[in-house]
């Protein structure tokens, strides 16, 4: 198992060459797909997870990181679906209307894809109407919003709102997250949850559809 | 009994003495166009309406300063980004000019007095410094780092620091030099000059890329107005605690934070050399009660104000929908709670 060990080890370095290396030698070794993904790639991104919760890591490292786990997904990823393996859930994610800033949705999104999540991303600058025109077509159990602008945070609000009148509140969970949105915030504009950081985000998901690995 | 203006406070901080309270104000951003009814269209592209919505700002609020919105997209603008105007929130970037990086050869630093939108907001700077005789007035829009990140990207720009620094560096210091020749232009209009750098807090970079590819430019943009006997102000968006002595060596004479960050923590490292402005939530503008932003104020007062060299503002720019009363009742706290004593 030392391999996964060296993966985990050079995702959190962001050495993406080496990530290559290692999740093909995995493979060709015969460790089983799923492992490599969860014991190795995700939790090299767990392990920068808790260097940036403990604030020993920054949003850099958590890209680089993220890309390096990229890299090795890619390797993965026709494995995975040839085993037919089920995903956990849909995510619908976005950055709300007004902000372009597009990081920290990424790197939900990637941790979430890693996680098993089908992952629907609207990109930045995303109005209400666009959240309830794709969870109107159905099959989405999270809507997952980010923000980083103050003056713009209250599209967060503004999205919940229109996902009500839509009648459609009920058939999602809502997540918030982005560097100025708050636990206090979420609760006030009536969010399911929010979310700190990446790592945080996939083990709420999981908690909001009532998966196991969910942070409760 | 004396009368004190805005101008009597803010310039009692710098030196450092006392005047009857704390100079106070607030980081209006795009608010000040609702307050005097404009689109965000109008008042991101009509001068005269830029210029009108701050005169009538100052007028409803009596802030003790004011720094006249650019938006934060105005200096790429000025190198071929594309910019749009929405009806209902401020301007935002299209298009990222260098996402190419040989691209980087092919721009020059312009005229500012010959890019359209530039022009039209020295002309805003220029009428507001007409009609606001009583307070300091400053401007400017971003940063070395933001302008950076606008052309190039910002997750490519962090990816730039890893995989090609010496391209960072050659963008750092294109983009510094628009930096000089820019705030050289919008103080030509009798204002005062700072930096806004909405990108550059540990919210989104590290330390090691603070200290290793922007501070070195934070602090030559220091110099170059020193040299002119001119004080830059400096605003980081977001948390910034671990690099707080970095800033403060950059010379940079006034330091704007961001609730993020720990406002006792500066002033204890600052020991009065930097004026500090900081750092009432700006969420609570929209959204707090009276007796939460009472309590913001006192806070704030009671962490910083003691030895002078301060100034009490928002933490960044309020939300477009503030809400009025709370507005007020933020000026209202500083009266009440600003005295020294």
């Amino acid at each position: 198992m030392a391999d996964l060990k060296l993966i985990i080890e050079n995702v959190v370095e962001g050495n993406v060459e080496k990530v290559k290396e290692l999740t093909k030698n995995a493979i060709t070794d015969g460790v089983d797909v799923a492992t490599i993904l969860d014991d190795g790639l995700i939790a090299g991104m767990g392990a920068i997870g808790e260097q940036f919760e403990r604030r020993e890591a920054y949003v850099p490292e958590l890209l680089l990181s993220a890309r390096a786990m990229r890299a090795g997904m890619e390797l993965l990823e026709p494995l995975l679906v040839s085993s037919g393996v089920q995903a956990k859930g849909k995510v619908v994610l976005g950055t709300v209307k007004g902000d372009v800033h597009n990081i920290g949705k990424d790197l939900v999104g990637i941790m979430l894809k890693g996680a098993g999540f089908d992952i629907i991303d609207l990109g930045v600058d995303v109005p209400p109407e666009k959240f309830t025109d794709v969870v109107g077509e159905g099959g989405a159990g999270i809507v997952g919003m980010s923000g980083l602008l103050t003056t713009t945070l209250s599209f967060m609000k503004t999205t919940i709102e229109a996902l009500d009148a839509a009648g459609l509140r009920s058939r999602v969970k809502v997540m918030i997250g982005g560097a100025v949105v708050t636990q206090d915030y979420a609760d006030r504009i009536g969010a399911d949850a929010y979310a700190a950081n990446a790592a945080e985000a996939v083990n709420k998901a999981k908690e909001l559809l009532g998966l196991e690995g969910g942070s409760k | 009994m004396t009368t004190y203006t805005g101008k009597d406070r803010i310039v009692a901080a710098v030196k450092g003495q006392y005047a009857d309270r704390v100079p106070t104000t607030v980081m209006f951003g795009a608010y000040v166009a609702k307050l005097a009814g404009f689109t965000m269209p109008e008042f991101f592209t009509d001068a005269e309406k830029h210029a009108k919505a701050h005169v009538r700002a100052y007028e409803i609020v009596h802030p003790d300063t004011i720094t006249i919105t650019g938006d934060v997209y105005l200096d790429a603008e000025a190198f071929g980004a594309k910019v749009e105007f929405p009806e209902d929130a401020p301007p935002h970037l299209v298009t990222s000019v260098l996402e190419d990086k040989a691209n980087l050869g092919k721009l020059s630093v312009p005229d500012p007095e010959k890019v359209s939108r530039f022009c039209w907001y020295l002309e805003a700077c220029e009428r507001v410094k007409s009609e606001l005789k009583d307070i300091p007035v400053s401007g400017g829009a971003g940063g070395p780092w933001t302008l950076a990140a606008d052309l190039r990207g910002l997750e490519r720009l962090i990816f730039d620091t890893v995989d090609d620094p010496d391209f960072v560096h050659e963008l750092m210091r294109f983009s510094t030099e628009w930096m000089k020749i820019s705030l050289a232009a919008i103080r030509e209009t009798g204002i005062g000059v700072g930096i806004g750098e909405a990108s550059a807090s540990c919210s989104v970079i590290s330390p090691k890329i603070y200290r290793t590819f922007i501070k070195p430019y934070h602090e030559e943009i220091s110099n170059y107005f020193k040299e002119r006997k001119l004080y830059v102000s400096l605003h980081i968006c977001g948390y910034i605690d671990p690099i707080m002595e970095d800033v403060l060596e950059t010379g940079i004479g006034m330091i704007s934070i961001d609730s993020p960050s720990s406002l006792g923590r500066l002033v204890e490292l600052a020991q009065g050399k930097a004026v500090i402005m900081g750092n009432v939530p700006t969420l609570l503008f929209a959204e707090g009660t009276k007796q939460q932003m009472e309590a913001a104020v006192k806070e704030c007062v009671d962490t910083a104000a003691k030895g002078s060299k301060y100034i009490l503002c928002s933490g960044c720019d309020i939300p477009l929908n503030s809400n009025r009363e709370i507005v007020d009742c933020f000026m209202e706290a500083a009266n009440k709670y600003g005295r020294y004593n």
